[in-house]
């Protein structure tokens, strides 16, 4: 057996283990098949949507834009999608679709817009890049409060959008529809990962090889869009994810894009079901939100790599 | 294997590359050279099509280049440039099974012919001894020769090199040619190389291309056309030109102004 299947299969135990002490830890001790089916077991399904579809945007990201600094929470494409499924809601259009495609259209134009921003003649610099994140996610976080204060809405808290919560999982519907749709984009991701190999020395270099980069690129970005926006749309922008996973798994299992996708579909989901089950007791019986404790885990880990970037890179 | 008839490129009236034409033959082991911005890696460029022609036609194997795809063209003509910077930690093998890409579809995994064609192009290169190696701690010369490897891995009929020794030491240098010229007698690869050192080209390039502010000047054999005139004209220095001792080839004897001793 290959290290990368038997690291993947670590992944997968540790998952199954977290998903399992999920349904069972909690405040209702005991077994209680109500509180375990209808509310704890949305929560963890919803996890490991949120956290498979954020990590696998963020290796996609990564390898896009030739940059370990890029995630979907930095390139402000987290704050746009949620403010798309906001406007969706306003709207008044609560039905699934729009609400999916204004999330996913929105993170797409956002993540597009970043990139023009920040590239010039083929190159995203590393500072352009973070500087038209950090531009982009600052207004529309800008837009959503906006929208709050104009629309005030008992049923949605502020800071469940801004910073991100597991905790509306509700029916399962919704989650089904996410889970397809980045199931969507994770295969795409997958069947384009040779691509972001070949792009790792450079985009005429890949073209060399025979990547059509300028396709690979749009089909990359929307797929993207499509896991930010179907994840945003359910739990608002949790941050960090998209960073630390696609890091850690590198060490893990390598660089290849193909076995680095796989490898952070499985292990974001088992890091965002671990994070929402500390959110949710570790101060019990008060909850925070989840995106609260991938933050403080985040970014600490963005410092570091940024400083050791800057050893390889002059600013 | 490859013509330009009557190729330009360049935006209204600054022309990078002007009304070029030249053939080149199977098995030809070209160079290409001329000062700075005379435009060598234009024509590079509009060879491999990362840029198109405004006027002019390049066929390859007489079938015009537009009609390549790119995953085509790349199974059959490859390129080294003078250096890429890897955005990631791969390993040397990771890098040259890149090589494959061209003849590996998209949801196929790589085959036993596969690490094949990697094994023999990493021994060629004499690069098999890095092979679990990061890219990134290898030497400018070791990295060359990798990125060589992953060129040949390609397959290819024809190789487009752009100053692939720009940045090693002269005994590097010389090897990567060696390389090259063994590939070029063994397995009749086609070669057209750019590069700045007019020694090494004129030692072992069969046929040279003289660019000449996007003109091409001069095409021929290096003892043709290595004139001390064309030196002072094109390259603007002052020089002698006599056969190296040991090859016979032309060599280029600098004359900078100082005082001799």
């Amino acid at each position: 057996m290959s290290t990368f299947i038997r690291r993947l299969l670590i992944l997968v135990f540790l998952l199954i283990g977290t998903s399992l002490a999920s349904l069972w830890i909690g405040e209702i001790k005991g077994w209680n098949t109500a509180v375990i089916l209808h509310i704890r077991l949305p929560r963890v399904l919803l996890g490991i949507v949120v956290g498979t579809a954020l990590a696998t945007a963020g290796a996609v990201y990564q390898g896009l834009l030739r940059n370990p600094l890029a995630d979907p929470y930095i390139l402000g494409t987290s704050s746009a999608g949620t403010f798309g499924a906001l406007v969706a809601t306003i709207l008044n259009y609560y039905f699934a679709y729009t609400l999916y495609i204004f999330s996913i259209g929105a993170s797409f134009l956002s993540v597009l817009l970043v990139y023009r921003i920040a590239t010039t003649r083929g190159r995203t610099p590393i500072q352009t890049l973070i500087l038209a994140g950090v531009v982009s996610s600052t207004f529309f976080s800008a837009l959503v409060l906006l929208l709050f204060t104009l629309f005030r809405r008992e049923s949605f808290s502020v800071l469940f959008f801004m910073l991100g919560s597991l905790s509306t999982a509700g029916s399962g519907w919704p989650i089904l529809v996410s889970a397809l749709l980045s199931l969507i984009g994770v295969l795409i991701a997958v069947i384009y990962a040779r691509d972001l190999d070949a792009m790792s020395g450079g985009e005429e270099d890949a073209i060399h090889l025979g990547i059509n980069v300028e396709r690979t690129k749009q089909i990359l970005f929307f797929s993207s869009s499509l896991l930010v926006g179907s994840s945003v749309a359910l739990a608002g922008s949790i941050g960090f994810v998209g960073l630390i996973i696609p890091h850690i798994l590198r060490l893990l299992i390598g660089p290849s894009h193909r076995q680095l996708i796989i490898g952070s579909a499985v292990g974001g989901a088992f890091f965002l079901v671990l994070m929402d089950l500390l959110a949710r007791t570790l101060f019990s019986p008060v909850e925070v939100p989840v995106g609260v404790f991938t933050s403080l885990c985040g970014a600490p880990f963005f410092i570091f790599l940024l400083k050791r970037k800057q050893k390889e890179l002059v600013f | 294997m490859i013509t330009a008839k009557n190729v330009s490129f360049g935006y209204e009236e600054a022309f990078h590359l002007q009304d070029i034409s030249f053939q080149l033959e199977r098995g030809g082991f070209w160079g290409i050279i001329g000062p700075n911005g005379s435009g060598k890696s234009t024509l590079l460029k509009l060879l491999s099509k990362i840029i198109a022609p405004q006027q002019g036609i390049i066929e390859l194997e007489d079938r015009p280049l537009k009609q390549f795809g790119l995953k085509e063209l790349a199974g059959k003509m490859a390129f080294v440039g003078s250096e890429a910077q890897f955005s990631f930690p791969y390993l040397v093998s990771d890098v040259v099974l890149m090589g494959r890409l061209p003849h590996t579809g998209r949801i196929q995994s790589h085959t036993d012919r596969d690490f094949d064609v990697v094994n023999s192009v990493l021994k060629k290169t004499e690069t098999y001894e890095f092979r679990d190696r990061y890219i990134h701690e290898l030497s400018s010369g070791e990295r060359q020769r990798v990125l060589l490897a992953r060129a040949l891995a390609q397959e290819p009929q024809i190789i487009l090199l752009d100053e692939p020794t720009a940045h090693l030491d002269l005994h590097y240098e010389i090897e990567i040619f060696q390389i090259l010229k063994l590939l070029n007698k063994q397995d009749q690869l086609t070669i057209l190389a750019v590069s700045h050192n007019l020694n090494l080209i004129a030692e072992f390039c069969r046929t040279l291309i003289v660019l000449d502010r996007g003109k091409c000047r001069e095409i021929g054999s290096p003892a043709e056309i290595l004139t001390d005139a064309l030196l002072r004209e094109v390259f603007r220095i002052e020089s002698r030109i006599s056969p190296n001792p040991f090859s016979k080839a032309p060599a280029i004897l600098l004359n900078t102004g100082s005082p001799g001793s």
